[in-house]
């Protein structure tokens, strides 16, 4: 009873090894081998989870691959970022997520880096801008007036943000740039900074272009300027200057979307995700979703990801120890 | 008015009618399913609308949102176990009348209060959205600080026998919830390095294995009991006399207004306003000994304020672009998807969809309404399945329910530790409803106290000089404090009479 345990034990495991090792063999070129799990660090429903729900989508057509989107908000994205650094090298899972990752490592609310310890795959900057915006029955006119007023009476002056999100990360640029005093407060997601605006609880605040452009339109809200990973002005928005072209040069500030794998992970395999990426930024359909959506993607080469992640990691150090965040 | 009639027509055509039809009936099976909600049947049907018409996807998932808010109480009445956080206060008289064999009854009063808090909500919505919706701007960190307190201190005076117990649980839950990043610097409190705290504990875990678990460790442990045959005899419509109606009329009235109002409220809904309705209507009822026994007032007052939030969330979503609770919020995403940039020219710009929301959950709730009726004389047959295959489906349930949330083994241990947790506080009688409500609202209690701290140069004082807020924090210490007033001057006033 027992050797027969044993031998079935043991013919278990050769027939295993034999498996794995044909499974290797057979595909050792291509990826996606099986079914990929795209480890998504936010609530389904929000604007990351659709982003990568039209990408996982339009890949799984394209490479007839199942895709499945996990989401895993736990921890503000350290326990997706972990979940993908500790799995199997082979591609079979990657994380999708944005710039906030650098922040929170420089923040220390994650001790990895995402640059040394992942496998940069591809990044994708997203186009859009947002906006500086104040209540529709404000003194003010200009970033030159607020900025002023800040100066006049240091610390009166409301900037609500985000704390360590991309908006404070904005507010800090801007302060360094112009020197401005304000204070820069608490203020929760864009849905309710747009309500503290409009409520007259805070002054001003950093709120995404295309949410906010109707609420200036139905005379609730004031645009002074926009702000995007670029200088120039948002396309998207064309009435309102750039900071960075009012002078604040270096008050500049964009979302990059990205996919990392395991920091092991063979560069076979990245240089496939990659190119199964170019597809798909490139498919009509999926341009046409993300334009209605308002965040337009740019496809960047693996060079240029890698690149693009080290200049945002570099950038994101600086202002997160300018801001005292650390 | 014209549009909303067409909307509602649309809806008549046999696709849109059976997609709502399937749509609600789904809704409420996952409302009924211990852990699972319509709002998570929301999020994961939002990716298959990408290639739906807007209107008939809209439609679909309003439908689910709608079923499943109505669907929550099944699990409550029949098991004492709520299907979502929207019903936890309904277990608390539903399940007793289940015992004494009016499940039928229960039910019954249930569903009809659902309907009448889903259907006069989005009337409500419909007709005054773009009046009242303004108001929602007016509230700053101060309101929401003493709302949220104000809420606490009524459900703790609920333990009248026994306020201390009450505040006691009440802290118990603050203080769980304080663990995980702390609101606005994100620092991890209490975390001791585990990414999995860092998010702080899961409400669908603490909910699950408090009431779903414990439930079912207590009653194996005290041996089986058999539920007493539920009565079917002069059941006619749904149960529920129109007496007990016009009994409860205030009560109902006030319970739909307080779900409407916190249901308007950016970022509060349903999990909130049940328990907040279920505590006014017994601390005003004339009869406040029966509440927890078995009275079919607290089924109403948690039924029609839960289902009244639906119509109360969706005012500031479309006035505004605000969303009123998290399914609302996921709604505003699917309406993202397709285009739609949701703000206060949502109206405007797209009345058609506006109107397509109101009419499908007019439609729906009717819909949920029929199901139900034809529902609630099979929905007891759970209680003729033997315990030895009905509790194991329950804990499997549980299990299933912790993980789809979640997406994390971890989180077992954490339902077994609530479990755990339960059990002791059933043991020195400390009651469930104060601490759970504090553990939902305790994170934004914190936002909201410091960002009122931050926001200007005069630390506590705006907490006390805004006029709501001041009226909501002295109605929270007169909830406390009245009921010992109200006895010292009944002494004093009896001395007297004596003399």
């Amino acid at each position: 009873m027992k050797r027969s345990f044993i031998t079935l034990l043991l013919a278990l495991v050769a027939f295993s090894l034999v498996a794995e090792g044909q499974s290797d063999k057979g595909s050792a070129a291509a990826w996606p081998k099986g079914s990929v799990q795209f480890v998504v660090p936010a609530k389904a429903g929000g604007g990351t989870d659709a982003a990568a729900r039209i990408i996982s989508k339009a890949l799984q057509e394209n490479l007839g691959k199942p895709f499945v989107v996990v989401n895993q908000p736990a921890g503000g994205g350290s326990v997706a970022a972990e979940q993908v650094r500790t799995a199997k090298p082979d591609g079979s899972t990657i994380l999708f997520y944005h710039t906030s990752l650098l922040a929170s490592y420089y923040a220390g609310l994650y001790d990895k880096s995402p640059l040394d310890e992942f496998t940069t795959c591809v990044v994708m900057p997203v186009g859009g801008s947002y906006a500086l915006c104040i209540g529709p029955d404000s003194p003010y006119n200009s970033v030159e007036d607020l900025v002023a007023a800040s100066k006049a009476s240091p610390d009166k002056i409301t900037l609500g943000v985000q704390l360590k999100g991309s908006s404070h990360f904005m507010a800090g640029l801007l302060t360094r740039d112009s020197g401005a005093r304000f204070r820069i407060v608490e203020a929760g997601s864009d849905a309710d900074k747009l309500v503290a605006v409009q409520g007259g609880q805070i002054d001003a605040a950093f709120i995404n272009t295309p949410g906010a452009l109707q609420y200036v339109e139905a005379g609730k809200m004031k645009i002074l300027a926009t702000i995007s990973g670029m200088p120039e002005r948002d396309s998207g928005a064309s009435n309102y200057p750039s900071l960075a072209e009012l002078g604040y040069e270096n008050t500049v500030y964009g979302l990059d979307f990205f996919i990392l794998g395991p920091k092991e992970m063979d560069s076979a395999i990245a240089e496939q995700i990659n190119a199964a990426f170019k597809d798909i930024l490139a498919d009509p359909e999926v341009i046409d979703q993300f334009a209605k959506m308002r965040m337009p993607l740019t496809y960047l080469g693996l060079d240029a990801s890698r690149k693009r992640l080290m200049e945002g990691d570099k950038k994101i150090g600086e202002t997160t120890e300018m801001l005292g965040l650390r | 008015m014209e549009m909303f009639l067409s909307s509602l027509f649309s809806l008549m055509s046999p696709g849109p009618f059976l997609l709502v039809l399937i749509a609600s009936a789904v809704g409420i099976v996952l409302g009924a399913i211990p852990g699972l909600s319509g709002g998570l049947g929301v999020a994961l049907m939002l990716p298959v609308t990408f290639g739906m018409d807007p209107h008939l996807g809209l439609a679909m998932l309003i439908s689910i949102w709608v079923g499943g808010v109505s669907g929550a109480m099944v699990g409550s009445i029949l098991l004492g176990i709520p299907g979502s956080p929207s019903a936890i206060a309904t277990c608390f008289d539903g399940y007793p009348m289940t015992k004494n064999g009016q499940a039928v009854k229960a039910l019954g009063a249930a569903i009809t209060a659902s309907f009448m808090g889903t259907f006069f909500s989005i009337l409500i919505a419909t007709f005054l959205s773009p009046v009242i919706a303004d108001l929602a701007l007016k509230l700053g960190p101060w309101e929401y600080f003493s709302l949220g307190f104000c809420a606490i201190a009524l459900v703790a005076a609920l333990s009248r026998e026994n306020v201390f117990k009450g505040l006691a649980a009440a802290a118990i839950g603050l203080l769980l919830s304080s663990v995980g990043f702390a609101p606005i610097d994100g620092f991890p409190r209490f975390a001791f390095g585990n990414y999995y705290l860092n998010g702080g504990f899961d409400l669908i875990s603490l909910m699950l294995g408090l009431f779903a678990i414990k439930q079912i460790v207590t009653d194996y442990a005290r041996g089986q009991k058999e539920l007493p045959p539920v009565d079917m005899r002069n059941i006619t419509g749904f149960g529920v006399s129109l007496k007990e109606y016009l009994e409860n009329a205030v009560n109902l009235v006030r319970s739909f207004l307080i779900g409407l109002w916190i249901g308007f409220l950016p970022g509060m809904g349903a999990a909130l306003s049940n328990m907040v309705a279920y505590a006014q209507a017994k601390s005003s009822s004339k009869h406040p000994e029966k509440f927890g026994k078995g009275c079919v007032d607290g089924v109403f007052a948690s039924e029609i304020s839960n289902n009244a939030s639906v119509g109360g969330s969706l005012i500031p979503m479309v006035a505004l672009g605000i969303p009123g609770d998290g399914t609302t919020a996921i709604l505003l995403g699917g309406l993202m998807i397709h285009g739609i940039q949701p703000g206060p020219l949502l109206f405007t710009n797209n009345p058609d969809i506006v109107f397509t929301l109101f009419a499908t959950a007019i439609f729906a709730a009717i819909l949920v309404l029929l199901q139900q009726y034809f529902g609630m004389r099979l929905f007891p047959m759970i209680l003729k399945i033997p315990y030895h295959y009905l509790y194991p489906v329950i804990i499997v349930l549980g299990f299933v329910g912790v993980y789809v949330s979640s997406s994390t083994t971890f989180n077992f241990v954490l339902l077994l530790a609530f479990a755990a947790l339960g059990f002791l506080m059933d043991m020195v009688k400390l009651p469930t409803s104060p601490f759970i409500l504090s553990f939902i609202l305790g994170p934004m209690l914190e936002l909201n106290m410091r960002k009122g701290f931050t926001y200007t140069d005069q630390g506590i004082w705006p907490f006390f000089t805004r006029p709501i807020s001041a009226l909501l924090l002295a109605s929270a210490v007169l909830s406390i404090v009245w009921p010992y007033i109200k006895d010292y001057l009944r002494k004093h006033h009896g001395s007297k009479v004596n003399r």
